[in-house]
């Protein structure tokens, strides 16, 4: 069972319009997530064409929730202003915010996560993630698509590269899920968090 | 320290430079995110949760090879450019206590070939300052490019093999000779 992510989710870019937010775009769009759009403050109303689509791009997210009906945004923006993306998104009551970004200071990661917390509407993952993905369906970050497919096992792991590793030893089972959760001192969503909306406690303790 | 260079400049003064093992030293004027150990083989890896395994399965394969154990941590982390590979083989070929050197890289957004080439590349910057076995293991994005580039140089240092396992065998053989 996919957890968090799948073939419906609407997927909103905050930093499209940056160099890594434009590639990655280009990748999630590639292999079939449903990229609606992207907010980049003061570059509201332009629009983005990659590869065929054309992107909206929003000055905020509580912008580009109204005009797209997006539930899930995933951050590519630089370490100094990622605190005030991760707030806008939480503003916005964006369901799942998936926060790439290497490199965000300890004290920012702490304030937005509080706020996240005390919005209950927002699941944080990351910061400093590769992303998740639910292959056949949608892949949210920087896991690369192409190293299985979809399958019944899911994947919980702080590592980017050992995920990808891990994927690929396993490729001929299949994932239904695999989530980095990042490696950072703070992070919004933990393994437990993981096992426990893939409903894998309750199935443990049914066995025990 | 790029985390934090933007918010806590004042705190780059009291670093203490002088009790800075010489190799980790050297490796952090590169920007390198190295850590020296006690064993033979040098590691080089992209990820920190690759090399961190990557230690593990060579510690692990050195217990049949007379106790051979990882000689450093290195993350070469996205891109290895083939500057990159350099100064980090050039570190590593600099510490006394190698024997052997194990590339260890799975090509997630970084293609492998573009790997293999800095490899090339890092051993033609080298040149004869170049003088343990190196073995080499590409898995991932583009990897069938990134063996045949290898492949072609053919440098007598380089060898190649298919698996984690593997590679972190044959590293550990070579270095307990």
């Amino acid at each position: 069972m996919a957890i968090f992510l799948n073939a419906q989710s609407k997927v909103i870019v905050q930093g499209m319009t940056g160099s890594e937010g434009t590639k990655h775009t280009k990748r999630m769009l590639a292999s079939g997530t449903k990229v609606v759009g992207g907010v980049t403050p003061g570059k509201g109303g332009q629009t983005v064409e990659i590869d065929g689509h054309s992107l909206p791009v929003f000055n905020s997210v509580s912008e580009a929730v109204a005009a797209t009906g997006a539930n899930t945004s995933v951050v590519f923006v630089p370490p100094k202003f990622a605190k005030a993306a991760v707030i806008d998104a939480i503003d916005a009551k964006m369901p799942l915010v998936v926060v790439i970004t290497e490199g965000i200071p300890v004290h920012d990661t702490a304030a937005f996560f509080a706020y996240a917390q005390s919005s209950g509407t927002t699941r944080l993952i990351g910061p400093n993630c590769p992303g998740l993905i639910s292959p056949g369906q949608s892949n949210v970050g920087i896991i690369p698509a192409d190293i299985t497919g979809p399958g019944k096992i899911g994947l919980v792991s702080k590592s980017g590269t050992l995920t990808y590793q891990m994927m690929f030893e396993l490729r001929d089972f299949g994932f239904s899920t695999a989530v980095g959760i990042g490696g950072d001192p703070i992070i919004g969503t933990t393994h437990i968090d993981c096992l426990k909306a893939s409903k894998m406690i309750q199935r443990l303790k049914r066995l025990s | 320290m790029t985390t934090l260079n933007f918010v806590m400049k004042s705190h780059l003064a009291l670093v203490d430079h002088a009790a800075a093992d010489p190799l980790e030293k050297a490796a952090k004027e590169k920007d390198l995110n190295y850590v020296k150990l006690t064993g033979e083989v040098g590691i080089i890896g992209n990820g920190a949760g690759l090399v961190m395994s990557t230690l593990d399965v060579v510690a692990y394969a050195g217990e049949k090879c007379g106790g051979v154990k990882p000689a450093n941590f290195l993350d070469i982390g996205g891109g290895a450019s083939a500057q990159v590979m350099a100064d980090g083989l050039s570190i590593i070929l600099g510490d006394k206590d190698v024997k052997s050197v194990f590339v260890n890289v799975f090509g997630g957004i970084t293609a492998c070939d573009a790997v293999a080439n800095g490899i090339v590349q890092a051993l033609e910057i080298l040149g004869p300052k170049a003088t343990k076995p190196i073995v080499v293991r590409l898995d991932g994005n583009n990897v069938a490019e990134g063996r045949r580039i290898l492949n072609e140089a053919a440098h007598p240092l380089v060898q190649q093999l298919d698996t984690m396992d593997g590679a972190a065998r044959r590293a550990a053989e070579l270095a307990a000779k």
